[in-house]
């Protein structure tokens, strides 16, 4: 198993201990901050003869995901949740997903090429088959671990869902910015990932009321 | 480059390339997606694989181009497309092969050329370099994933009597070689018969229908939009004789349409013609008594149809060709044979497919004072397996495959089950 794997895991599966837990009705405080990456890019593109050559544009922006490492156990019900990832110009979009347990993704098809939109990881195995532009499947996540999903037509379109079993992750916007609210006070790890290619762990104090900063940066 | 010339090494160089560390996943054997370096400017894929079958091909259904036997094959291929400029760049499919006791390896690119886009949109190219012709549907098929079993079509695959180095001095000698195709003999030409220093002599092969396993040198052109494309090749080399097989000289022009207009459905037309003897025959070419300029044409149509977990495709293809005689008896008859792939696959579960094929090759008449009979033997094949996805990357298929031809003998049938191992990024 790749060693970058191990800290998602642990993070992903149930029964971590945390590292503090904050009694009911305690304020709640925010973790905030900026994931800059340094990592290797890899521009998605088909390489097989006949395809279009490579086109110089913006580069993609990169999305990392921040979590709690364990995360503190809460009493909240889950909620049924929605999340899309659209297929649109032969890609994923987003690339990056970040869901709790018990998510719904739908998978509307965008393009007017067909997509065959699979995943065989572990922690959900699905195949949709091949549909058209403005229809949609979708699949419910009720285990957490990573999810790689691909097009089984399109070699170069592949996106990740990672499932948490607690709702204290985000993915990071187009400047790099993530923002987790509502998390009790107390000591925690703070784990921030990027497709496998890196991590970083980091330990943080979160204290009632405002915001606390945490940055981090992904070689 | 022929047989033999390249041993193992070369595929060891190559799956050195396929499983050097690649950024996106470098705790892989393989990566699991196409490797970019600079910024996308560099883009590499590439495939290894190993078929086993339950028996050795005696009988010759599966031995095609260069003796090759498609169901117990070791084999590497690296795809790599490198971005000179925005409109300027480099496509290769280079492709390592042999049998799993170590004979009859060879290293050949499928495609070496400079693309170019002349125009801002990227829907008009024109390459220029070692190429595949325009014609049909699998030069543009990745080799081992997208076959959905583990032999391959009949049209691009089996061995016919006719040959790219050789052919007959009369109808007699033609009609001997009705299902020798992979072993055909001719007394005139066969000069490239040799061994590979073991022992053992062999020497080309009959032609299939049409041969994308080599390259040809010439031009493409290439222009798309709104759901309609074309293509046109001129090369050196032939739909069934490419320029890598040896000599094969002459220029050959085709051209495929294709219309995707409709979502999941594509359809397509094909065409051929060129010279397709080696050059190295020429003089005696020239002093037959009929057919001093023998020539091959080839018209094509597919179709492909994909659906929720189904998938249908269907190629058809014939082609006739001119033979020169040397000696009467003439041959009175054009060479024509038609032929028919129909496959499909259906996704049982994720990762999971059953799929099939039938093939056949139906071969026109030869007549000479004596009467008439079919120029080779007709042949069928079926085949019918399933592929498991144990990974994205990783795929097995095993199959079982029935083959036939009309002839008498040992020739007749085969059964052959095979199992295959592929690994592609």
């Amino acid at each position: 198993m790749p060693a970058w794997l191990f800290p998602l895991i642990l993070a992903l599966l149930p029964g971590g201990a945390p590292a503090a837990v904050p009694s009911q009705g305690a304020q709640t405080g925010a973790l905030r901050g900026t994931v800059r990456i340094d990592a290797p890019l890899s521009v998605p593109q088909a390489a097989v003869p006949g395809a279009p050559l490579h086109v110089h544009g913006p580069e993609p922006y990169r999305q990392a995901v921040v979590y709690l490492d364990p995360a503190p156990p809460v009493s909240e019900p889950a909620a049924e949740a929605r999340a899309v990832m659209r297929q649109r110009d032969a890609a994923f979009v987003p690339h990056l997903l970040a869901i709790t347990v018990g998510t719904s993704v739908e998978f509307p098809n965008d393009d007017e090429t067909y997509h065959n939109v699979f995943s065989l990881s572990k922690t959900r195995r699905f195949d949709l088959g091949r549909y058209a532009a403005g229809r949609s499947k979708a699949v419910r996540f009720d285990r957490p671990g990573i999810v790689r999903v691909f097009c089984d037509i399109h070699s170069q379109m592949n996106a990740f869902i990672l499932v948490f079993d607690h709702r204290f992750h985000a993915v990071t916007d187009a400047e790099g910015r993530y923002r987790i609210d509502r998390v009790p006070p107390g000591s925690y790890r703070v784990t921030a990932w990027y497709e496998g290619v890196a991590h970083q762990t980091q330990p943080v104090t979160i204290a009632n009321g405002g915001p606390t900063e945490l940055n981090f940066a992904l070689r | 480059m022929r047989l033999s010339t390249v041993r193992p090494a070369c595929l060891a160089g190559l799956v050195l390339l396929l499983l050097s560390p690649a950024p996106p996943a470098r705790a892989q054997i393989l990566p699991d997606r196409p490797v970019a370096w600079f910024g996308g400017r560099v883009v590499i894929g590439g495939n290894v694989s190993v078929a086993a079958a339950s028996t050795e091909d005696h009988t010759y259904f599966n031995s095609g181009t260069y003796t090759e036997d498609t169901m117990r094959l070791i084999a590497a291929a690296l795809t790599s497309s490198i971005a000179l400029h925005s409109r300027i760049g480099i496509e290769a499919d280079l492709r390592v092969a042999g049998e799993p006791d170590g004979s009859h390896w060879y290293f050949r690119p499928r495609t070496l050329a400079l693309k170019v886009q002349p125009l801002s949109t990227p829907k008009f190219h024109v390459q220029a370099g070692l190429l595949q012709t325009a014609f049909g549907t699998a030069s543009n098929r990745a080799y081992g994933r997208e076959n959905l079993l583990i032999g391959r079509p009949l049209i691009y695959q089996y061995a016919t009597a006719i040959r790219g180095d050789a052919f007959p001095r009369h109808v007699p000698d033609l009609l001997h070689n009705r299902g020798l195709g992979a072993v055909a003999y001719y007394v005139v030409g066969d000069f490239f018969t040799y061994g590979d220093g073991d022992g053992s002599n062999y020497g080309y092969s009959g032609l299939p229908l049409a041969d994308t396993s080599g390259w040809n040198a010439g031009v493409r052109v290439a222009a798309g939009g709104d759901g309609l494309n074309a293509a046109a090749t001129v090369t050196e080399g032939s739909l069934s004789n490419p320029r890598s097989r040896g000599s094969s000289g002459g220029w050959q022009a085709s051209g495929r349409v294709e219309t995707r207009r409709v979502t999941g459905l594509v359809l397509g037309a094909s065409a051929a013609h060129g010279r397709y003897l080696d050059r190295d025959l020429d003089v005696i070419v020239a002093s037959a008594i009929d057919n001093q300029d023998p020539r091959e044409t080839a018209f094509g149509l597919d179709a492909e149809y994909s659906r929720d977990y189904w998938l249908v495709r269907a190629e058809a293809l014939y082609s006739r060709r001119t033979v020169p005689i040397l000696r009467q008896p003439l041959l009175a008859d054009v060479l024509g044979v038609s032929g028919l792939d129909v496959e499909g696959r259906y996704r049982l579960a994720p990762g999971w497919y059953l799929a099939a094929r039938l093939g056949s090759l139906l071969f026109g008449p030869a007549s000479d004072e004596a009467g008439s009979t079919s120029w080779d033997a007709n042949a069928f094949r079926v085949e019918a397996g399933t592929g498991w996805s144990v990974t994205r990357g990783l795929l097995l298929k095993a199959t079982y495959q029935y083959n036939r031809r009309d002839i008498a003998g040992p020739l007749h049938s085969a059964h052959r089950v095979a199992v295959e191992a592929l690994a592609w990024f």
